[in-house]
C-alpha cells in the first residue's frame, strides 16, 4: 500500500505547488514521525518511526524541487525520464554549444563569462519551468513535458558543472 | 510515549516523573556536561566549582587514571603519559595524520596485536538479523586506529575518550543523585561516519547509554534559538580545539532545519598554538627540543595566545632541559599574522556552505559563534567583515554546545521539551559512494541529505549460481575512491543461485539520525533476505571482538546479563501494555479475525517466557509481537497523521 508523495501531503498532483503549503505540511508530518520523537518508544514504533521519517524526506525534497517534481509527476503517470533519446538533434547542438562556452570559460578563467552563461542557462530552466507547468497541469501533455524534462535534466547538469568551475576559480 | 498508545510526542507516559539525561560536549581541549533542570539547561560544576574539564587523561600506571586537571598539569613532567587532544585521533589512522601530530604522541598501528579493547561492549547483540550497526571504527584497509602506548600499555582513542567521559558521567551522577537515563554526546558536523562510530563506542565504554549523537553546532543553534526564539537563516561559526565547522540553519516555528554544512576536522585552536610555537623555535632558533621541553613551549605557545585575546602584547617564559631560557614577547600583530593563513582557511568551507544551501551572504540573518578558538579578536573580526554583520555573543561560546545538548537529551528521554514544541532536521556531512569499476565512487547518497535518509540500488550477478558479491562503501567528495575514507566492504552472502544476470539484489543503505550508516540486501524475485557480512576497512572483525568482550568483561558477564534481562522485561512490559491500551482506545476496528488471533497468541508467549526469566526468548516473543503489531500500529498512526493534517490533535486519538 503505497501512498504517493502528494498523498502523503495531503496536496493535489499538481506541477504548480505552492512551496509554503509543501513546507507546512513536510514539517507537520516531520514533527510526527520524527525517529526523536520516539526515543523512548519499543521498536517496532521506533522502526516505523525511521521508515516513516525517511518516506517523509524524500518526498519532500523530490517535490520541493520542480525537476523532480515533473519527473516524479510523469512517473506516476507511467512516463519514464532521464533516457535522453528524446532530445531533438537541434537541442543537443544547443547543449553542446553552451558547453563549449564553458570550456572557454573555464579555461581563460573568466568569471563573469560563467555568471553571464549560469544566467542564461537558469533562464532557460525558468521558461522550461513555465512550459512544464502547461504541458502536466493543463494539457496532460506528457510527451511533451517528458522532452521538456529531458532538456533540463541537461540544463541541470550543465548549472553543477558552471558552479562547480566557478568554485574552483573562488577557492 | 508509544506509537501503539498515541500520545502526545514529547511528552512522557509517566509525567509526574523527570528523567534524568545529560548533554556532554566532549571537546578536544575541555569537556563539559549540562542538565535541564526545572526546564531549565544549567552546565554542571565539578567537586571544586569547575565547569571544564580539561580533555586530559593522565596514566599513572597499574590502572590508576586520573582525568581533568590534575592530568593537564602533569602534562610537561609526563607528556607520552598525559594525553591531551585525543579527539584528534578518533576513527584515524596512521596514514590520516599530519607529522605534527604524530610528534606529539607515541603512536603504534592498530593491526598490532594483543590490545585489550573493550570497546565493541554489547555490538554483537545489537547487530540485528539481516542488517547491521554500522560499520565498525577503522580506516585505509589493512590498518586499524592508531594505538598510543602509556605506562598502562597500548590505549586507543577510544579507550582514552571512555575515561572522559567517565569522568562526566561520575560528576553528573555526584551532582544530580539519580540514575541517568542516557547522554547525548556532541560530535563536530564535520566527522565522518568512522569518527562518529568511535566516539559512541567511548560513550558505550564509559557506560552511557547514547540517546544521541548531536552535531556540535546544531547543538549551539538550540541553545540559541531556545532562548531567543529567533525566526529565519542562522550560521554556526564553531572553532573548537581540535575541529573547524560551519553549519547553516533555517529556524521556522520550532523547526530547526540544517541546510547545509561544511568545515574542517583537523583544524583547530590546536593549530594556533602550533604557529606560535613553530615562531618561538624560529626566534629562539631552536631545532627539535626534547618532548618535555615541546610540552612546556607548546604550553606558553597557548597561555601568550589566550593572554592576547584581551592583551596587545604576551611574555614568553621557559627555562628547558637543556638550560637553554627562552624569553620572548609576542605582539598581537604578531599573532594576527600568524593566524592569518588558518582563518582563511576556515572562509572556505563557510563559502560552500553558503552554496550548498543555495544562499547568499545577506540572506543570512546571525551568525553565531562557538568554541573557545572564536574568542581571537583576528577570528571575530574576519567572521564580522565575511558576513558583514557583528556575530551574537549571548550565549557562552564555551557553553552553547553542553547545553543545546542537555535541552536535546531532556526531550529524547520524554520529558516535556523545554521551550515548547520543536524539531531538529539534521544532515549528513559527507556524501556516501559506492566503488564501481575502474575505481571510482559512484554517489549513492550526497551530502547535506537530511536525516534520516535511505537508497535502494540494485545489483545483479554477473557468473551462474553465484551466492555471493562484495561491496565497497566509502565516504567523501572525491570521483576517485582512493581520495575518499574507506568505510567498509560488505559481503552479501546467501544469494539464491540463478542464472548470471536473473538475481535482482536490493541494496539499501539507510544512514540514521545519528549519522550511521545500516546496510540490508533482499534478492527481489524470491524475497530472501541476503547476509552481510561486514569487513570493516579498519577496527576489528566480529571474532576478535567477541574475544575481547569474553578478555575485558569477564567479571562483568553476570551483572550484563541480569541487567540484559531486566531491560528486556521492561521493554516487554511497555509493548504489553502499549497494545493493551490501544486495543481498549479503538484497537479492535483496526484489526482482522485472523490479526487478533494471532496477536493474541504472541502476547500468550511473551508472557509465558516472561514468567521464565529466559533473556533470549522475551526478546524472540517481543520481537515476533513487534513484528505483527507494526501494520496495526501503522494503520493507526497513517490515520492519525492524516487527522493532524485537517488540524486536529493526535490526542484525540489516545
Amino acid at each position: 500500500m503505497q501512498t504517493s508523495y502528494f498523498a502523503l501531503f495531503q496536496l493535489e498532483p499538481r506541477f504548480a505547488l505552492g512551496i509554503g503549503d509543501l513546507e507546512t505540511a513536510y514539517r507537520t508530518v516531520a514533527s510526527r514521525v520524527h525517529p526523536d520523537r520516539f526515543a523512548q518508544a519499543e521498536a517496532s514504533s521506533q522502526r516505523w518511526a525511521l521508515e516513516s521519517a525517511t518516506t517523509a524526506n524524500e518526498a519532500y525534497h523530490t517535490l520541493r524541487k520542480p525537476l523532480t517534481r515533473a519527473r516524479y509527476l510523469l512517473e506516476m503517470r507511467g512516463v519514464e525520464t532521464g533516457r535522453a533519446s528524446t532530445l531533438s538533434p537541434a537541442m543537443l547542438m544547443e547543449q553542446m554549444d553552451l558547453r563549449e562556452s564553458l570550456e572557454d570559460a573555464r579555461e581563460s578563467r573568466n568569471v563573469r563569462a560563467l555568471d553571464a552563461l549560469a544566467a542564461l542557462v537558469k533562464s532557460r530552466a525558468a521558461v522550461l519551468k513555465g512550459l512544464l507547468e502547461i504541458q502536466i497541469d493543463t494539457h496532460r501533455d506528457d510527451t511533451g513535458a517528458a522532452r521538456s524534462v529531458e532538456e533540463w535534466l541537461y540544463i541541470e547538469k550543465l548549472i553543477t558543472n558552471i558552479e562547480n568551475a566557478r568554485a574552483l576559480l573562488e577557492d | 510515549m508509544s506509537l501503539l498508545s498515541i500520545s502526545e510526542p514529547g511528552h512522557s507516559e509517566a509525567p509526574h516523573q523527570h528523567r534524568l539525561a545529560i548533554g556532554i560536549d566532549l571537546g578536544t581541549t575541555n569537556s563539559l556536561v549540562a542538565v535541564v533542570r526545572n526546564g531549565m539547561p544549567m552546565v554542571l560544576h565539578d567537586e571544586d566549582g569547575f565547569k571544564l574539564l580539561p580533555s586530559v587523561v593522565h596514566y599513572l600506571g597499574e590502572g590508576r587514571v586520573v582525568v581533568g586537571h590534575a592530568a593537564k598539569a602533569a602534562q610537561a613532567s609526563d607528556p607520552f603519559n598525559a594525553v591531551a587532544s585525543i579527539k584528534r585521533l578518533m576513527g584515524r589512522g596512521m596514514a590520516d595524520l599530519s607529522d605534527a601530530q604524530r610528534l606529539a604522541y607515541r603512536l603504534h598501528h592498530g593491526s598490532h596485536g594483543g590490545i585489550q579493547n573493550g570497546s565493541h561492549a554489547g555490538l554483537p547483540a545489537e547487530t540485528k538479523q539481516g542488517s547491521l550497526e554500522g560499520p565498525k571504527p577503522g580506516l585505509a584497509v589493512g590498518e586499524g586506529m592508531v594505538r598510543l602506548e602509556t605506562r598502562d600499555g597500548l590505549r586507543s582513542p577510544v579507550e582514552i575518550s571512555a575515561e572522559i567521559l567517565k569522568a562526566l558521567r561520575l560528576q553528573a551522577e555526584r551532582a544530580l543523585g539519580g540514575e541517568l537515563v542516557g547522554a547525548v554526546i556532541t560530535v563536530p558536523a564535520y566527522f565522518d561516519e568512522a569518527q562518529r562510530q568511535a566516539t559512541k563506542d567511548a560513550a558505550r565504554l564509559a557506560g552511557l547509554n547514547v540517546l544521541r549523537l548531536l552535531n556540535e553546532p546544531t547543538a549551539a543553534a538550540v541553545a540559541h534559538g531556545i532562548e531567543g526564539k529567533g525566526e529565519g537563516v542562522f550560521a554556526v561559526y564553531d572553532l573548537g580545539g581540535g575541529t573547524f565547522d560551519i553549519s547553516v540553519l533555517r529556524l521556522s516555528r520550532g523547526v530547526f532545519e540544517v541546510l547545509s554544512v561544511n568545515g574542517d576536522s583537523a583544524l583547530g585552536g590546536d593549530d594556533f598554538d602550533l604557529a606560535v610555537y613553530h615562531w618561538i623555535l624560529g626566534q629562539s632558533k631552536l631545532a627539535e627540543p626534547s618532548p618535555a621541553d615541546r610540552c612546556r613551549l607548546m604550553q606558553q605557545a597557548r597561555q601568550a595566545k589566550e593572554c592576547l585575546t584581551t592583551h596587545v602584547e604576551a611574555d614568553l617564559f621557559a627555562r628547558l632541559n637543556t638550560g637553554l631560557i627562552v624569553n620572548l614577547t609576542l605582539t598581537r600583530e604578531t599573532l594576527d599574522a600568524l593566524s592569518a593563513p588558518l582563518i582563511a582557511k576556515t572562509l572556505i568551507p563557510v563559502r560552500k556552505a553558503l552554496r550548498d544551501a543555495g544562499l547568499v551572504i545577506d540572506e543570512v540573518q546571525g551568525v553565531v559563534l562557538v568554541g573557545g578558538a572564536t574568542r581571537m579578536p583576528a577570528v571575530q573580526r574576519a567572521v564580522a567583515d565575511c558576513f558583514g554583520r557583528a556575530p551574537l555573543t549571548d550565549i557562552h561560546p564555551d557553553e552553547a554546545v553542553a547545553l543545546g545538548a542537555a535541552i536535546q537529551a531532556d526531550s529524547l528521554a520524554g520529558n516535556h521539551q523545554a521551550g515548547g514544541e520543536w524539531l531538529l532536521l539534521d544532515v549528513i556531512p559527507l556524501s556516501l559512494g559506492l566503488e564501481t569499476m575502474g575505481g571510482l565512487s559512484e554517489n549513492i547518497i550526497p551530502r547535506n541529505s537530511t536525516l534520516p535518509v535511505a537508497r535502494a540500488q540494485d545489483f545483479t550477478t554477473f557468473k551462474d549460481g553465484q551466492t555471493a558479491m562484495s561491496l565497497h562503501v566509502v565516504q567523501g567528495e572525491r570521483d576517485r575512491v582512493a581520495d575518499c575514507r574507506s568505510l567498509a566492504r560488505f559481503e552479501l552472502r546467501g544469494i539464491p543461485p540463478m542464472a548470471a544476470g536473473a538475481a535482482r539484489i536490493r541494496v539499501t543503505f539507510q544512514v540514521d539520525a545519528d549519522g550511521l550508516l545500516n546496510v540490508s540486501a533482499r534478492e527481489q524475485s524470491t524475497g530472501i533476505e541476503a547476509g552481510i557480512v561486514v569487513k570493516p576497512s579498519y577496527g576489528l572483525g566480529d571474532a576478535k571482538i567477541a574475544a575481547m568482550l569474553q578478555d575485558s568483561h569477564r567479571h562483568a558477564e553476570r551483572d550484563a546479563n541480569l541487567r540484559a534481562l531486566g531491560e528486556q522485561r521492561l521493554e516487554a512490559e511497555r509493548l504489553l501494555e502499549s497494545i493493551a491500551s490501544a486495543r481498549r482506545a479503538d484497537g479492535e476496528e483496526w484489526l482482522s479475525a485472523e490479526e487478533r488471533v494471532d496477536l493474541e497468541m504472541a502476547v500468550a508467549r511473551l508472557k509465558l517466557a516472561m514468567g521464565q526469566d529466559d533473556t533470549s526468548e522475551i526478546r524472540n516473543a517481543s520481537d515476533t509481537l513487534n513484528r505483527l503489531c507494526t501494520p496495526f500500529a501503522s494503520r493507526r498512526m497513517d490515520k492519525a497523521i492524516h487527522q493532524a493534517l485537517r488540524g486536529r490533535e493526535l490526542i484525540d486519538f489516545a
